[in-house]
Parts: structure tokens; sequence; C-alpha cells
């Protein structure tokens, strides 16, 4: 992995919401492969970093760069078309609630196909066989017709990590994939992200608040502390001291971080 | 806060201040009663002098006229037909406007402002006005007719579609974007499954009002069962005016009976 090749350069990117600059000038360097899990007190901005590369956010300032193009300048069809090879997971699991769990998966299709193909709904054999390895990975094989909106929150987030891979990206984004998951299904999906991307050499960037979740699988650990990096290296680096800096003035979320961490060490067995 | 107390030394349960906009909202009302009341001079005399024909009048209508039977129900088709035409045309035309003009999937903020203040004029204007007003542009008939019963169909079901879309999680929206998905793709993968419930819960509590708007229309000339109906009136052929009148109360209540059974097959 040393040789890897650079996926995704940020440069200089700000967000400023009405009066409140948000991101306050982030540079990072993102290569083929690397997991990387940002961390920091909430209202930092995570959200709004993760959002501002596949443009679900639009940048007041900066340059993305992904594969070959400015992401920050992209309009339209261009636009639908990098947001095709970065792949994304949320918190709340994003599905359609009415729609069965294989045509959920197979939405991750939809920027790669035509409107009037996917209008009739009709999917290629090879992309339903896909949807289906993938969907007997995660263990869900034998739900793949139940409603979406039948399933735990564990299982919702399965279907959500396999329509992110059903787009074949190269890049992965994921915004607190777990913070509302009880400690063992989150153990379950961490495993499952961590196993695909590896397989996949997928480079993830991933939003968590679990400092400990963030050291066991990252391999590397951004800081994000008031719109702006304050710590960016390796998870081994990453002391109690700057940890406590990067949470500095956030007392209730240091407690709520070493709460998580308790159960953490609970469910994965640190 | 000061506690307000009666003047019987009781706790009120209203402020003051509540107690006084009650008071003027129900002055205002027993107001505008008795002004309306003199504006429209109520010839109570005339009234009560005439009261005593009830009886006879009553017994004219106490016939029915089965030889038009066969000629009604045609005429109660042509009817039904046309508020179905009108249905099914506004109910696609909203299907479009309903996703141009919701907050949360319009493309432009223009485009939506108009459809909306379109929709709300259409709405503003009473039912018979717009009808008088399309009939005096296209003449009496069956296109002014559904012409007129599709514009307020449009102006029922932009605002409620409208309404059911802007309801749906914005969340949605966004994890359909994030996979490069057009708007076409978005509104027919992520809404339509979600909102198409809902729509059809709408289309069938105006298929009630389209019927019975389409028969009214009728009576002004429009053609159907009301046609037939407003000239058995002017003619004072009674016995077929219950005749008419009779089919047409069955029919509602036919639709309205066969529409709650399938609101119960469809909750359960
Ligand atoms: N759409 C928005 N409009 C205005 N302010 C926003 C918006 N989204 C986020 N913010 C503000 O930006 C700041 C950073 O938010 P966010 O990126 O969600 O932080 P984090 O994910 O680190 O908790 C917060 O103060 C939040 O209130
Ligand atoms: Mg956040």
């Amino acid at each position: 992995m040393a040789e890897a090749n650079t996926l995704l350069k940020i440069s200089n990117l700000k967000k400023q919401y009405s009066k409140k600059e948000v991101l306050k000038g982030i540079d990072i360097e993102i290569k083929e492969g690397e997991f990387v899990v940002v961390i920091g007190p909430s209202g930092a901005g995570k959200s709004t970093f993760i959002r501002c590369i596949n443009r679900m956010v639009d940048p007041t300032h900066g340059a993305i760069e992904f594969g070959g193009t400015d992401v920050a300048k992209l309009k339209g069809k261009a636009l639908r078309e990098a947001r095709s090879n970065i792949g994304m997971i949320f918190q709340h699991y994003n599905l359609i609630g009415r729609t069965n769990v294989i045509k959920n998966v197979l939405h991750g299709r939809l920027g790669h196909n035509s409107f009037f193909k996917t209008l009739t709904g009709s999917y290629s054999d090879a992309e339903k066989r896909e949807a289906l390895t993938l969907l007997q990975k995660v263990g869900l094989g034998d739900h793949i017709y139940k409603k979406a909106n039948a399933l735990s929150g564990g299982q919702m987030q399965r279907v959500g990590i396999c329509r992110a891979m059903m787009q074949d990206p190269k890049l992965l984004l994921a915004d607190e994939p777990i913070a509302s998951l009880d400690p063992k299904s989150a153990k379950v999906i961490m495993d499952q992200i961590h196993g695909l991307v590896t397989e996949r050499n997928i480079a993830c960037i991933m939003n968590l608040h679990q400092v400990q979740v963030a050291k066991d699988y990252a391999t590397r650990i951004i800081g994000i502390k008031d719109g702006r990096v304050v710590y960016d290296g390796a998870p081994a680096d990453l002391t109690e001291a700057m940890i406590a800096d990067i949470y500095e003035g956030k007392a209730e979320e240091m407690e709520l971080k070493t709460d998580n961490v308790a159960v953490g060490e609970l469910a994965y067995g640190v | 806060m000061n506690i307000n107390v009666n003047g019987n030394g009781k706790i009120a349960l209203s402020s003051r201040s509540q107690q006084m906009t009650s008071f003027l909202i129900a002055v205002g009302a027993i107001g505008l009663f008795v002004i309306s009341l003199t504006m429209i001079n109520l010839d109570l005399v005339a009234f009560v002098g005439r009261l005593y024909r009830i009886p006879h009048i009553l017994s004219l209508f106490m016939a029915l006229e089965f030889s038009i039977f066969g000629e009604a129900i045609g005429e109660l088709v042509v009817s039904i037909a046309m508020a179905l035409a009108a249905l099914l045309l506004g109910g696609v035309i909203s299907l479009f406007l309903s996703f141009l003009a919701a907050d949360n999937t319009a493309p432009s903020k223009t485009v939506a402002a108009a459809i909306k203040g379109l929709v709300s004029t259409i709405r503003a204007i009473p039912n018979i006005v717009l009808i008088l007003m399309i009939m005096a542009a296209l003449g009496l008939g069956p296109v002014a007719a559904v012409t007129s019963l599709t514009l307020s169909s449009i102006g029922y079901f932009t605002k409620a579609f409208a309404s059911t879309i802007e309801e749906q999680d914005t969340a949605l929206i966004e994890s359909m974007r994030a996979t490069g998905a057009s708007w076409f793709q978005i509104l027919v993968h992520g809404f339509f499954p979600n909102v198409m419930p809902s729509f059809l819960a709408w289309i069938s509590i105006r298929l009630e009002m389209s019927i019975s708007e389409s028969i009214s229309l009728g009576v002004i000339g429009a053609g159907g069962i009301g046609t037939m109906l407003s000239r058995a009136i002017r003619t004072h052929r009674h016995a077929e005016v219950s005749m008419l009148i009779l089919i047409i109360f069955v029919t509602m209540l036919t639709i309205e009976i066969l529409l709650n059974i399938v609101k119960k097959k469809a909750n359960t």
C-alpha cells in the first residue's frame, strides 16, 4: 500500500452558512484504499466536510480533485457521474421504506444507467446477480423481497452498505453509520464495511464519534475542531492528550465519548 | 404572569386578553349575522303565506316516471364519463405540476412559485364561477364541462399531492442524489413508491366530488343526467324529476359505499 496513488485531493475547502463559517480551509489528500476516520465534537463541521466531497453540500471555496476533475466545479450530468463513483452511507440509512430490499440495493445503479432504462425498473441480469450476492454476503439473502421498513436498524444499514457497494465506487463516504445502532449491530456493520472496502480496495472516509472504534478500524485518523484539521495521522499516534484537546471545551461530549469507549470495550472485547 | 381572577373571586381559565378576544369575536359574529339578515330582505310574510302549498307540491312529486329510466341511465353514464375523464386528466397533469411545485422536489423556485400561484387562483375562484367562465368561453357542452372539471381537479390535486410530497423526508432525496440519480429517477424510484398510497386516497376522495360536480354542470346545460333533470324541472314533469333524483341519489350512495369498502381493504 506504500505506493498507492492519490485518489482525492482537497485544497483550502471552505463552507460558509449565511454568517457562520463552518469549514475554515481544509487540505487533505486521500490515497487509494485508505480507511480514514474523522473525529471531532458535534458542530465541528464533520458532516459538512463529508457532504462537500460528493456535493450534497456546495462548498463556498476550494477544490475537490477526484477522478481527474474538480468536483467543486461540476454541474448537471458531469456532477451526477462523479457522484455515481462515490458511495455514501447515512446515519439514518435513508432507504425507500415501501420498496423492497433488492430494489433499494439496485438504486445504487441509478447513476450508472439512463433514465429510460431505469424507468421500467429493468436492471441487467448481471446487476441483479451482483445485488443478490452482496445481500447474501451481509446475511440478508433471505430478506430480498421484504419491504425496507420492515427491517431492523442494523439490517437497514446493511442494505445501505449494499446500495453503496452496488455503485462500484472508488470512494465510500459514511456519516456516523453506527450512531443509531446498539453496540452489537454496530460491530457487525463496522466489520462489514471494513471487510468490503478492504476486499475491493475502496478508500473510505467515515465520521465517527466513538474514538475507540476509530482506532480499531482506521488506517488514518483526522481530527476536526471548529472547522479546521487539528490532527492528521496514524491511530497509534493519537494520544489521550490529543483527544482531550480535540474535544476541549466539550466536557459533556468527553463524558459521552468515555461512555462510548466503555460500551465499545464491552462490544469489541478490547 | 398575573393570575386572572373573575369578579366573583374565582380563578379564570383564560387571561384578560384571551377573554377580551373571545368576547369581541362573539360580538362580531352576531353583528355580521344581523347585517346579513337585513341585507337579503327576507320576505317572511310571503314565505309564510305560501307554506299552505307545500302538501300539494309534495303530492306532485309522489310519483315515478319509469319510461325515462333507459334514457336516464344513458345520461348518467355520460355524466360519470365526463367526471372520470376530468379526474384522469387532472390527476396526470397534477402529478407533474405537484413535483414541480413541492418545496423539496422543485427544480426551480420561480416555476414552483408560478404553479403555486396559479393553483391558488384556481382554488380561490368558486367552482361554479369557474365553470360559468369556461362555459362562456367554450360554449355549452361536454368539452367545456370536462375542461372546467379538469381545472378544478388540478386545483385540488396539485395542492394535495404537493403537500404529501412535502411531508416526505428530505433525507430520502439525499440518498438518491448521492448515487448520482437524476431528478426524474429520484421521483420515479424514490418518491412514487412512498406517495402513491396517499395519492390514490386523494383521487378516491375527489372521485365523489367530481361526479357530483359533473351532474351539477349538467343542470346548467353541459349534458348528462343534470341536463335531463333541469329540462324536467322547467317543464314541470314532477314524476320525471323524482325518478331522476332517485337515480342520482342511488348512484352517489353506491359510489360512497364502494369507496368505503375499497378504503377498508386498502387499510388492512
Ligand atoms: N444547512 C445548514 N444551514 C446552516 N447551518 C448549518 C447547516 N448545516 C450545518 N450547519 C451548522 O454548521 C455547523 C457544523 O455542522 P456539522 O457539519 O453537521 O457538524 P458535525 O457533523 O461535526 O456535528 C453546525 O454549527 C451547524 O449548526
Ligand atoms: Mg454530523
